[in-house]
């Protein structure tokens, strides 16, 4: 993801965002193996899938508005949310379980979430910041410098 | 590997410049920025002074464990530096100027892993280094005969099921063209990290597998399916396919063989989207859940095309198969309580066991309880078995984390059946119901024995795929390797 927002339905610069977003998704050929391409070329540029990107997407590749839901909400990374830009992601694999994810988790409360296996297990514990960067072998104290050092980038 | 460059491949290398023999290859990729190598880059540039040049970005090695590391190459000679964000980087200034002994702490046998994280990112250096070598051999070949090599080999399938290779490829050879090839790059299942190891730091040993399958089983187009986060696997191997279309790879002009077309796709996680028919569903755009077999992908896969779909680590192997071949190796994402976690290639040779694979991370077998082999589709491995040697068909996609003494079982062993329940796509009713109420059933495991054996028994026969088939694997497992465990958490 790219170091924006998500956006913002209610945005200054919301229609030029959509619009970015439209033509990503008109890059692709009209036709139904596009489907997951475009929305993660929609999703890249707005951060998340909000409906209005979801029916450009469907309009596009000629797929009904409730396919489109049913197919995106399948795959665990597309956001059907608009992500909370202050949270940090906390990874709770097994590995990342040994080496201590739970003392992240509760060093951190309200800034931090549980995320599956970030396959940096050998790096572990390993914790997603907001735009998806991983860290590997945090330490409680190094993810309260992090949080202190990453300022809240939009109003809670 | 014994055989030497044809004409053709001898051609191609002599179009690039040579790379350069002296450089400190800084391992940069997804696990040194994890871990910020960008900042022991810009030191060390500002250490070399006006040897700042001879620093070369490279993917990890395999030694994730030794992130942040450099490592500095001289003709005949390679010193990795472990650890820079606590050792000094003067020892590297120093080596480079010739002053270090041989001391490469490699991560195990040298095959699919020889050039990773030892790339510039050019092809002229991935020739260099033995890239196309196999293809150029595969192409003076008939398609029959390579099949035959691979058959020879005993390659078979690293995504997890095991499946004879050239048997597969048989198959949709079998049947009329055009033929598809789906490389499944997923690599959706926690704790392997070895196909993404291996796109983002040698991506051309990928591409040469599939101009090597496309040879033997005529496939006409490609389809690269990787995983959605690992950006930098996606990168390197988008850039790869570039460099191998303009350098004539790609349509057979520069060593031989039949053109195929190469398409480059990401996923969108999700465990059950490494799932072969779910990777077609995916790529066609329809809902991303399994389709039920007959009809089998070699007969009607891709678009109702003949296809061979292959693990990224299957195809990567092909390139190891030709002219007195070693032992077969597999790669081992290695995690958990170990001195040095990463990414392992073992020889599956009949006499290597975990014991020697631990000993690589070193680990000391003593201080392990077991290990969990195969994650949430897995099973438990206890010392006992440290020393029986590894068989390629237990290994799954084999991911290992290794669990320390003290590790709590139980607690493992419900977060394994809740990342299953989390995961499953709904489509079949076993592992739909049957996934929730197994986790249910797991808080007093010892009472519901009886229950848990049975929905188990039910999840394995009758679940559509083999997240539902194999979901009850952990669980069983667990209760029958450490009961006591479970009596205790009462
Ligand atoms: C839930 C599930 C997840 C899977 N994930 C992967 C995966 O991430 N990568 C992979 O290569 N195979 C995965 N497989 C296995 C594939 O279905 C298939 O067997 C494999 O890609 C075949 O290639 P091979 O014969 O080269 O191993 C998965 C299977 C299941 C049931
Ligand atoms: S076994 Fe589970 S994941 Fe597989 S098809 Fe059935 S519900 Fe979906
Ligand atoms: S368990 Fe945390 S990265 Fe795999």
């Amino acid at each position: 993801m790219a170091d924006v927002l998500p956006y913002d339905v209610a945005a200054p610069e919301a229609a030029a965002r959509l619009a970015e977003a439209t033509r990503a998704v008109e890059a692709h050929p009209r036709e139904k193996t596009a489907l997951l391409p475009a929305l993660l070329d929609a999703q890249h540029v707005l951060g998340w899938l909000p409906r209005p990107a979801i029916e450009r997407v469907a309009a596009w590749v000629r797929v009904p508005v409730s396919e489109v839901y049913a197919t995106a909400t399948a795959y665990s990374e597309l956001r059907l949310e608009r992500p909370d830009p202050a949270v940090w992601h906390v990874c709770t694999g097994v590995a990342c379980d040994l080496a201590g994810a739970e003392a992240l988790l509760a060093a951190s409360p309200g800034r931090t979430a549980r995320i599956d296996c970030q396959f940096l297990c050998a790096l572990a514990p390993v914790v997603a910041d907001p735009h998806e960067r991983l860290v590997g072998r945090v330490t409680a104290e190094g993810l309260r410098a992090r949080l202190g050092a990453a300022p809240v980038e939009s109003p809670r | 590997m014994s055989i030497v460059a044809t004409p053709a491949l001898a051609r191609l290398r002599g179009r690039f410049p040579a790379p350069a023999s002296t450089r400190v290859l800084v391992h940069r990729g997804t696990c040194g920025d994890a871990v910020d190598v960008g900042g022991v880059v810009e030191v060390l540039r500002a250490a070399l002074g006006t040897r700042a040049s001879s620093v070369v970005e490279t993917a990890c090695d395999g030694a994730c464990w030794a992130a942040p590391a450099a490592t500095v190459v001289r003709p005949g000679h390679r010193h990795r530096f472990a650890r820079l964000d606590r050792e000094p980087l003067e020892a590297v200034v120093a080596c480079l100027g010739g002053a270090c002994e041989d001391a490469y702490a490699g991560s195990g046998e040298r095959g699919l892993l020889a050039r990773v994280g030892h790339l510039d990112g050019s092809l002229a250096d991935a020739l260099a280094q033995g890239a196309y070598l196999a293809l150029a051999h595969a192409v003076t070949r008939k398609p029959d005969e390579v099949i035959e090599a691979v058959q020879r080999a005993g390659l078979s399938g690293r995504g997890g099921a095991h499946f004879v290779t050239a048997q597969k490829w048989r198959l949709a050879a079998a049947n009329a063209g055009p033929r598809m090839l789906v490389v499944n790059a997923e690599e959706g299942e926690p704790g392997v990290f070895k196909d993404r190891h291996v796109l983002e730091g040698d991506p051309h040993r990928l591409i040469e597998g599939v101009l090597i399958a496309a040879h033997a089983a005529g496939i006409a187009r490609a389809v690269i399916y990787v995983n959605g986060q690992a950006r930098n696997a996606r990168r390197a191997v988008d850039l790869a396919v570039t460099q191998a279309r303009e350098a004539g790879l790609l349509d057979g002009s520069a060593l031989g063989g039949t053109g195929v077309q190469i398409e480059v796709r990401s996923g969108a996680g999700g465990y059950v989207c490494g799932e072969e028919s779910v990777i077609l569903n995916s790529i066609e755009g329809e809902r991303p859940v399994p389709r039920t077999k007959p009809p089998f992908a070699t007969d009607r896969g891709l678009f109702d095309r003949p296809t061979v779909i292959n693990n990224a680590e299957t195809l990567c192997a092909a390139t190891t198969v030709f002219d007195d071949p070693p032992p077969p190796t597999k790669l081992i994402p290695l995690s958990g309580a170990v001195p040095r976690p990463g990414l392992y290639e073992v020889p599956v040779d009949g006499i290597t066991a975990w014991s020697g694979v631990l000993a690589m991370a070193g680990a000391n077998p003593q201080r392990v309880r077991a290990l969990l082999l195969g994650g949430p589709s897995g099973r438990f491995v206890l010392p006992e078995e440290f020393d029986v040697p590894l068989d390629m068909r237990g290994l799954g996609a084999g991911g290992v984390v290794v669990l320390p003494l003290d590790v709590d079982i139980p607690r493992i062993t419900r977060a394994l059946a809740a990342y299953n329940a989390r995961e499953s796509c709904g489509e079949c009713t076993p592992c739909r119901e049957g996934t929730p109420r197994l986790v249910a059933l797991l808080e007093d495991a010892s009472a519901n024995r009886a229950q848990i054996d049975a929905l188990i028994e039910v999840m394995t026969e009758a679940s559509l795929c083999q997240l539902g088939g194999l979901a009850g694997k952990p669980v069983a497992s667990a209760l029958a390797l450490f009961p006591q465990d479970f009596e205790a958490a009462r």
